[in-house]
């Protein structure tokens, strides 16, 4: 095979692509024009022009080739769908993927007013027990015990109210 | 093929509807590819039943990944739907208990038998030659067979076909090159060419 048969074969070979790519078959095929050069090969290479030929029998075959039928096709849609469904119990699955998130709208309100509720009764408690120790309620100490003695808790806390709030 | 088709926007849709919590969208993924998916899929295992189980097993592991789908990477849902149900099937033929080993089935020559001929009469050429393909096709290595149906069945592009196959497009045109070759040379085989003297 000569080193023109092997560009010839890549010419044709990107026409066949075009062909397959716009879909066409038949005459619309046959429209498609060969570069005057590849048609002068053609002419007179028998290799070439059985290449190009083998090249649109088999687009055409292949187009025509039998599909199967999904056997039970609407069972097999509604079966799938089952198993999507069922996945991981409804959309908490998806949220725990990161899709949806956990706390929207009105759960995520909730959540911060427990967060938010729970501090302060947890600050004041604190307090009022660290304002007893001198019988001063204003003991700039307590206040400052209260305050790191919660900011160390804090990532409890939030623990603790995520469980309590559902998602 | 390269731009998005109606069905390709819709599918987008679909993901996007039901990562947002709509599971029903994904029904629309399902019913639009259950089809291409489960002949694919049939073509690689052969066995319909098989075939069947796989493409619900496919679908499942492509709602379980959704959040995966990069847009971007694929353009669109059907090529990444092919690559799932296509590792399935390989993990399915991996699996299975066979007397042709799966490196058989993945190598270049496992089978070399030509197909049997038989009637060459002009007017049932055309159907003779699609059936004859259609046999060749099934004696072909599993990545020939995949490519050469991507690009000539369904009329993949290169890029989905390399997208599907986790190819780079050069690997899909050689794949196909060399597809086409074995099945021209199982087709002539059969009986010194039926009219098809060109392959």
């Amino acid at each position: 095979m000569s080193m023109v048969c092997n560009k010839i074969k890549e010419d044709l070979d990107s026409l066949f692509d075009q062909i397959v790519d716009t879909s066409l078959s038949g005459a619309d095929a046959a429209s498609l024009s060969l570069p005057a050069i590849c048609q002068a090969h053609l002419s007179h290479c028998q290799n070439c022009r059985d290449y190009h030929s083998a090249n649109l029998m088999f687009f055409e075959a292949a187009s025509t080739l039998p599909t199967l039928a999904v056997p039970r096709h609407e069972e097999l849609t509604a079966s799938i769908m089952q198993a999507v469904m069922a996945e991981k119990g409804s959309d908490n699955y998806l949220a725990a993927q990161g899709a949806i998130p956990v706390h929207a709208g009105a759960s995520a309100r909730k959540h911060d007013l427990w967060l938010l509720s729970t501090s302060c009764l947890a600050f004041a408690t604190m307090t009022a027990y660290g304002s007893t120790l001198d019988e001063s309620f204003c003991n700039i100490t307590a206040w400052l015990i209260s305050l790191l003695l919660l900011l160390a808790l804090k990532p409890l806390i939030e623990k603790a109210t995520e469980k309590e709030v559902p998602a | 093929m390269q731009g998005r088709t109606e069905g390709d926007i819709d599918d987008l849709a679909a993901v996007k509807e039901t990562l947002a919590g709509d599971r029903h969208a994904f029904e629309r993924l399902v019913v639009r590819h259950q089809n291409l998916i489960f002949n694919i899929l049939a073509r690689m295992v052969t066995e319909q039943e098989v075939a069947r189980d796989l493409t619900q097993d496919a679908f499942l592991k492509a709602f379980r990944n959704l959040r995966q789908f990069d847009q971007k990477q694929y353009r669109a849902v059907r090529p990444w739907l092919v690559k799932i149900a296509t590792n399935s099937a390989l993990d399915y033929l991996r699996q299975v208990k066979s007397t042709v080993s799966f490196e058989q089935i993945m190598s270049e020559e496992p089978y070399l038998e030509p197909i049997s001929a038989s009637d060459t009469s002009i007017d049932v050429e055309r159907i003779l030659f699609v059936e004859k393909l259609n046999q060749a096709l099934s004696l072909l290595p599993l990545r020939y067979r995949q490519a050469f149906i991507l690009r000539y069945q369904y009329e993949f592009s290169y890029d989905e076909i390399g997208k599907a196959m986790q190819e780079n497009e050069n690997t899909v045109r050689t794949l196909l090159f060399r597809a086409k070759e074995r099945l021209r040379k199982l087709i002539l085989t059969t009986g010194k060419a039926d009219n098809v003297n060109g392959l």
